[in-house]
């Protein structure tokens, strides 16, 4: 179905807001339509037009096949219906699907959010101590897979002509989502603002690549430093923002580069990689591919997503995890390879062996650095509270969430609850256990095993009578006995 | 062609922002109460967003006849549970700007010394009344205040409703266009303190988008009872 009068819908809560529209729930529709559907309202009605080819994308996709409508319609919250009023040439909005459950994110206080790719661009420790999430350590094949979903999408969104093909043109942290379980996949957002080339225009080789995309909002330190403000956004933009997708949920870091590029300046980016990459042999193909997809200089060589895609299976492979890109592709519905893994060797020496063309001179160099990441510093703050004549008495400190030694709201230079001190006893006695357990269990003669397990015994008989002991002394007469 | 390395430990720079909150008698009631009931609301959309959370720190300071810290600076996603905050004596306008002088100057220090960079700060200065403290007195403190020749001088936007004098207000202000804002005459505060606090929502993240640009704007709310006090740009 392609068009539902807005009449036949019934809205539920209003799910989101930003800048084109805000989002309902639709409670009920039309029978075509999926249960769980939003409404996309937008705030300036559009030209039925452009919505109709955003719609019927997927149908001209499966001409090539089914694999290609699978992945794009798998992983995107795709329009499925343009929304009409009462002027038939005017499409109000766009109906899509909800995001599936598995992109939610539970925080430890209880709020459901959208599990961003902003989750996966910071330091891991920050999000586990703030919200109670665990996300993969930075380099985790599973971080890997994640950009390896995002560009198979790519790749299904950049067909080559007579294909069409479709520029999202923000794709950032806040449109992309992103799961691990039951696979690695992808859920990009905010589609009905992509624009769709098909026809004899996309068809064209002279076609310059500035040409396609319409106008729309970015999200600042994700756009391309190399389109000028206000134009519309490209194919290349789109390749860039991989580019910076790799970097940063690979790395789990920033990486401003927007704005060192906008001066002109050549940046390098040293992406802190964990030192179990130092088993993973030299990368030379990818790393060339995050210099040519973030280049300024050179927008027409940024890679396509299906380099991307090859390299990230091969990148999968060597870090041991095939079957982590197995499962992005059986997810997205296309199990196809994009190309068969080629050794690392033959990789080198096809590179050498290359033609030489003219090198452009490269405005982005990255380069992999192996290191220990310093432990965390951060820490979870306590409520402030007032004392009864009014000064503040600052959380004091902090207590290190998580930490079992601590316990949940122990603060640095406060007395400890007796909850704490309970905890810290029954800490010291559980490590005198396990060192007496590995003890005992350790190789020996046949007939000290069970002196052995006798100093065990003794062991805990002993914390038992301290515990029987300090009740006697302290808890009984506080209780009354 | 100039060269820049990038790695991990970089960051953006913060963007700090003051609440200074009015708790004088005239807030009693229903106002202290909605400040109360929506302050834990200002923590769940910054501080649960990691994109706003990261670039924003938030603090709140409490005015009467004197004033004080009830939130020190800090990342909102790594606080537990807000503070609560309590209606006290009269409206010392002057306690409250030599208070965020010395604390403004106090957090940039710390935050110097554990590696961040600084924006401007903005202060969003919220009052029902008009001060108890003499003009003159007031006036001076915040001209230490807004001081240029003091690098950490903030940017205001003022906030009142009740008997908040709009006059005042733009002077708060610095008399800066959309930067002062009062209520409409007769508007209930129990309908204004929570469109403000979600007015103020809305700047902070708005603000916080345009701090990862690296040229940050302190973007002012869109309150629908709440008109902007027109001033004069200054020449």
């Amino acid at each position: 179905m392609t068009e539902v009068p807005v009449s036949t819908l019934r809205l539920g809560q209003l799910v989101a807001e930003g800048g084109e529209g805000r989002v309902f729930e639709v409670l009920a529709g039309p029978p075509e339509l999926s249960v769980r559907s939003v409404y996309k309202q937008l705030r300036s009605p559009r030209p039925l037009a452009e919505l109709s080819s955003l719609v019927a994308f997927p149908s001209l996709l499966a001409s090539e096949g089914s694999g290609l409508t699978a992945r794009a319609l798998s992983s995107s919250a795709w329009p499925v219906s343009s929304v009409v009023g009462d002027d038939p040439l005017v499409a109000l909005g766009t109906v899509m699907a909800r995001a599936p459950a598995e992109f939610w994110l539970r925080h430890r206080d209880g709020t459901k959010r959208l599990a961003t790719l902003s989750y996966l661009a910071t330091d891991p420790e920050r999000i586990a101590v703030a919200y109670g999430v665990l996300m993969p350590p930075p380099g985790a094949a599973e971080r890997v897979a994640l950009v390896y979903a995002l560009a198979r999408l790519l790749e299904a969104w950049q067909s080559e002509p007579p294909l069409p093909r479709v520029v999202h043109g923000d794709l950032s942290g806040k449109n992309v989502l992103w799961s691990l379980q039951p696979a690695p996949a992808v859920y990009v957002l905010d589609c009905d603002g992509a624009s769709v080339l098909c026809g004899p225009d996309a068809a064209g080789d002279d076609l310059p690549d500035g040409a396609d995309g319409r106008p729309r909002a970015t999200t600042p330190n994700w756009d391309d430093p190399a389109l000028a403000p206000g134009a519309p956004p490209t194919r290349a933009s789109d390749r860039y923002m991989l580019g910076i997708t790799f970097l940063r949920v690979v790395g789990a870091a920033h990486f401003p580069l927007q704005g060192p590029q906008r001066s002109a300046e050549h940046v390098n980016v040293d992406l802190e990689l964990p030192r179990s990459w130092r088993k993973v042999p030299d990368l030379p193909v990818l790393w060339e591919l995050c210099e040519r997809s973030l280049s300024v200089s050179d927008v027409e060589g940024r890679p396509g997503p299906g380099e991307w895609a090859a390299e990230l299976e091969h990148v999968l492979d060597v870090l041991s995890a095939p079957a982590l890109g197995a499962a992005v592709r059986e997810a997205q519905g296309d199990p196809r390879q994009a190309r068969g893994p080629v050794p690392n060797g033959n990789r080198r020496e096809a590179k050498r062996l290359a033609p030489a063309a003219p090198v452009p001179v490269p405005d982005v160099t990255v380069r992999p650095v192996l290191r220990r990441r310093a432990p965390s510093t951060w820490q979870l703050i306590s409520g402030p509270s007032l004392r009864a004549g009014g000064e503040l008495v600052d959380g004091g400190g902090a207590a290190r969430a998580g930490s079992w030694w601590a316990g949940q709201g122990a603060t640095t230079g406060m007395p400890l609850t007796s909850r704490q001190v309970a905890r810290r006893l029954l800490a010291i006695w559980g490590g005198a256990h396990r060192l007496a357990v590995g003890w005992a269990r350790s190789p020996g003669r046949r007939g000290y095993g069970l002196r052995r397990l006798a100093g065990v015994l003794l062991l805990d008989f002993a914390a038992a009578c301290v515990v029987l002991f300090i009740f006697a002394m302290l808890v009984s007469p506080w209780i009354g006995l | 062609m100039a060269s820049r390395y990038l790695g991990t430990e970089e960051r953006y720079a913060v963007f700090p922002f003051y609440l200074c909150l009015d708790v004088s008698q005239s807030m009693a009631g229903e106002p202290i109460a909605q400040v109360n009931a929506e302050l834990p609301q200002i923590r769940s959309s910054v501080g649960q967003d990691p994109a706003v959370a990261e670039v924003i720190r938030f603090g709140v300071v409490t005015f009467s006849e004197g004033a004080r810290t009830v939130l020190p600076l800090v990342d909102l996603a790594l606080v537990e549970s807000m503070p609560t905050v309590e209606v006290e004596g009269r409206t010392s306008y002057s306690a409250a700007f030599d208070h965020l002088r010395r604390v403004i100057e106090a957090d940039y220090h710390a935050g110097r010394l554990a590696g961040e960079r600084w924006y401007r700060p903005a202060v969003l200065f919220v009052s029902d009344g008009r001060p108890t403290d003499p003009e003159e007195r007031w006036l001076q403190a915040h001209r230490r205040l807004t001081d240029p020749a003091w690098r950490r001088h903030p940017n205001i936007l003022a906030f009142g409703f009740g008997e908040a004098v709009p006059e005042i207000l733009a002077t708060v202000a610095e008399n800066k266009p959309n930067r002062a804002y009062v209520a409409a005459e007769g508007a209930a505060p129990s309908a204004v303190v929570p469109e403000l606090m979600a007015g103020l929502v809305q700047s902070i993240v708005s603000s916080s988008a345009s701090a990862y640009t690296g040229s940050p704007q302190l973007v002012p709310p869109q309150l629908p009872n709440m008109q902007p006090i027109p001033v004069d740009e200054l020449e």
